[in-house]
């Protein structure tokens, strides 16, 4: 019982402000702790697009101590196009790495977002030729009326 | 008279400007032509080239490489263990797996996260294993850096090699194995693994 009460105590808590976030929102993640003996706290942090089942690269940040057992970092989503994040806490213990709130889940509002996408899939190609091609008519045919 | 003579001469005047459209219009069509000889160059070229090829450690540590498996069509799978639509794509691949002969298909998993380690890949397939669907295909972790099939840095990307090792088919995101496996409401990219498979096995 006493076991579970201290795992209990040892649990961090963590705030994400704004709680609604939307893409290429900033967020500040607030980790507060209850352990003293804590060497260090750093944010896991992945953007992915549920529609397209894609993930982006994760990102491993540092969280900075704000004051005894209260870490922070603010962090900007980089993805239009993302529909959803997760975060993992790390925290460097004396007993080495432990995990909390494992690939947490948070929803991103699409509201705000134009719908703007990172599609970069559509360069210009071949089809460049046809477009140069009906410039050139239509300009002679401009031509040919004056 | 003079009128049709003036009608003449103004006739001769707009044939500069006939010529031009005409002469322009024949520039078009060459350099159409041109265009189109060039690529048909290129990729005659591409057949004649030597097929792509890198390097990745599989799972006991050793060194593998794309050129191991000529012959053969290979489903270049990059995956991370932390990304989700890459787990559910594990099952896609499965199904591939376990439809097409493996003289003929081959399936790299190359894990690109480079604070993962092989064990952390041992440990991905066991779970699968538990829950009744053993991953039994080539799995791995890159060496050689695969930044260029990943289009965008998202995961999972897959690659399709055909039997010479040239690429024939790359995309970002979750890739269903047939028509029949793409939910109702999927609205994401529904080119299929078997579609693409089948135009290269026959």
């Amino acid at each position: 019982m006493l076991n579970a009460i201290q795992t209990l105590a040892a649990q961090p808590s963590v705030t994400i402000n704004p709680t609604n976030p939307s893409p290429q929102s900033t967020l500040t993640f607030t980790v507060a702790l209850s352990e003293e003996n804590i060497l260090g706290a750093w944010l896991e942090i992945q953007e992915c697009n549920g529609n397209k089942g894609i993930c982006y690269p994760k990102q491993n940040l540092s969280m900075e101590e704000k004051s005894p057992g209260t870490y922070q970092l603010s962090v900007t989503l980089q993805h239009s196009d993302a529909t959803y994040m997760q975060y993992t806490i790390k925290l460097d213990t004396p007993n080495g790495w432990e995990e909390y709130f494992k690939e947490t889940k948070v929803t991103l509002s699409q509201g705000n977002n134009g719908g703007s996408s990172n599609n970069k899939n559509n360069a210009p190609g071949f089809e460049i030729i046809g477009l140069i091609a009906a410039s050139v008519i239509i300009t002679m045919l401009l031509r040919r009326r004056r | 008279m003079t009128r049709k003579r003036a009608n003449k001469k103004s006739g001769n005047k707009k044939t500069p400007k006939k010529n031009n459209l005409k002469y322009g219009l024949i520039l078009i069509v060459v350099l159409i032509i041109a265009a189109g000889g060039i690529l048909a160059l290129t990729s005659s070229n591409n057949a004649n080239k030597p097929g792509e090829d890198f390097a990745f450690y599989d799972l006991n540590g050793n060194v593998g490489h794309l050129s191991d498996y000529r012959g053969k069509v290979v489903l270049l799978d990059m995956w991370a263990t932390w990304c989700n639509p890459c787990r559910y794509q594990m099952l896609e691949l499965r199904k591939a797996y376990q439809n097409y002969s493996h003289n003929k298909l081959e399936i790299l998993s190359i894990n690109i996260d480079s604070k993962e380690t092989i064990q952390d890949i041992k440990d991905f397939i066991d779970t699968y294993a538990q829950y009744g669907y053993p991953l039994e295909w080539t799995f791995g972790k890159e060496k050689d850096s695969l930044d260029k099939y990943l289009k965008g840095g998202g995961i999972p990307t897959l690659c399709v090699f055909d039997q010479q090792g040239h690429l024939y088919f790359s995309k970002t995101g979750l890739t269903f194995f047939s028509k029949e496996d793409i939910p109702p409401n999927w609205t994401g990219d529904k080119t299929t693994l078997k579609e693409k498979i089948d135009e290269l096995i026959t």
